[in-house]
């Protein structure tokens, strides 16, 4: 990838949605305490990923966080219910959390996903549950013209967290093509991995 | 509904969404209502094309990856001032959110996705026609 020039090269993954998917279902990609960035080409592929991480991680007693841009929240709740996930309950009980990320990032406060998330991981401590994964869409930061704030918030988090918060910031390459190419391979070389996704589901 | 007034030519309507479903639907909607419809999944490529005096109305979704639909339209507007538009989100409308981005600017109107094609055609003839 001719503009990933001087990134960390182990901690690069390519891959089709599908054999993304199977890797983050499996566990292998997405390790404890990871801070991931996940750059997608197509919608259908983020909601294949969304759907198979919580299908495989929601059994497992773990709290999810879906932090949406481009997809509206009653979309990812049918693309969820319809990919055979009881969102209602997981919802009535707290398991899975579908939010406007453009409020989340674009609110009162650039951390209020993050601290969202780190409420959610003390309640996991607190039941015992296994953790939280936080996926969230780092789109509206383009859509306000904000690259600068973007790329202070991203440097701001550690490449590692807790073992009890994964995070996963998702990126449109769209998006991603906005970043000059320094921007691009500092946020590459912060996060623990960097996942880059083809269009093929 | 009302039957739309038949002018001697027909009103001509640019719709930019980046789901390509979303744009099918919407275009074929204002097709069968006797519009003219030019329709772009992506918004560069529908800037692009754009030239002033074209169209009577624009109907841009607001989040999409790449150029969101607000700064389309600030491009747009720089090259035709007075062209008409509606937002389209599967959001929450947060009006007094966006009078923050587009101050001096005439919003036409907001319009979530969800919404039924006869209501969406109700207020694009409103718009193009000031009824």
């Amino acid at each position: 990838m001719g503009h990933m020039k001087g990134a960390r090269e182990p901690n690069l993954v390519q891959g089709t949605a599908e054999d993304i998917a199977i890797k983050m279902q499996t566990g292998s990609l997405i390790e404890d305490g990871g801070h991931n960035l996940l750059v997608y080409d197509n919608l259908d592929g983020l909601r294949q990923l969304f759907l198979k991480y919580a299908k495989a991680f929601l059994p497992k007693n773990e709290i999810i966080l879906l932090a949406t841009q481009y997809d509206g929240i009653d979309n990812i709740k049918h693309f969820l219910t319809e990919g055979g996930i009881d969102v209602t309950k997981h919802l009535a009980d707290g398991t899975l959390f579908i939010i406007d990320a453009q409020e989340g990032y674009q609110g009162v406060d650039v951390n209020g996903t993050f601290k969202l998330a780190l409420t959610l991981m003390s309640r996991a401590r607190k039941e015992k549950r296994r953790g939280v994964t936080w996926l969230g869409d780092m789109g509206s930061f383009f859509a306000f013209d904000r690259i600068c704030e973007l790329v202070d918030y991203e440097l701001s988090c550690p490449a590692k967290f807790e073992d009890m918060l994964k995070a996963v910031c998702c990126y449109h390459i769209e998006d991603f093509k906005n970043l000059d190419e320094k921007q691009q391979n500092m946020l590459v070389d912060h996060h623990f991995k960097s996942i880059f996704v083809h269009n093929k589901v | 509904m009302r039957h739309l007034p038949k002018f001697g030519n027909t009103s001509r309507i640019l719709v930019v969404d980046d789901e390509k479903y979303i744009v099918n639907v919407i275009g074929k909607g204002l097709e069968d209502n006797g519009f003219e419809v030019d329709a772009f999944t992506d918004p560069r490529k529908a800037l692009s094309n754009f030239k002033t005096g074209i169209y009577d109305l624009l109907i841009l979704d607001i989040r999409m990856p790449g150029m969101s639909g607000i700064q389309l339209f600030k491009e747009m507007r720089k090259i035709d001032d007075t062209v008409k538009v509606i937002f389209l989100t599967s959001f929450e409308i947060q009006e007094k959110e966006w009078r923050m981005v587009l101050p001096s600017t005439e919003v036409n109107g907001f319009i979530k996705k969800s919404v039924a094609t006869k209501r969406l055609m109700k207020v694009i003839s409103e718009i193009i026609w000031d009824t």
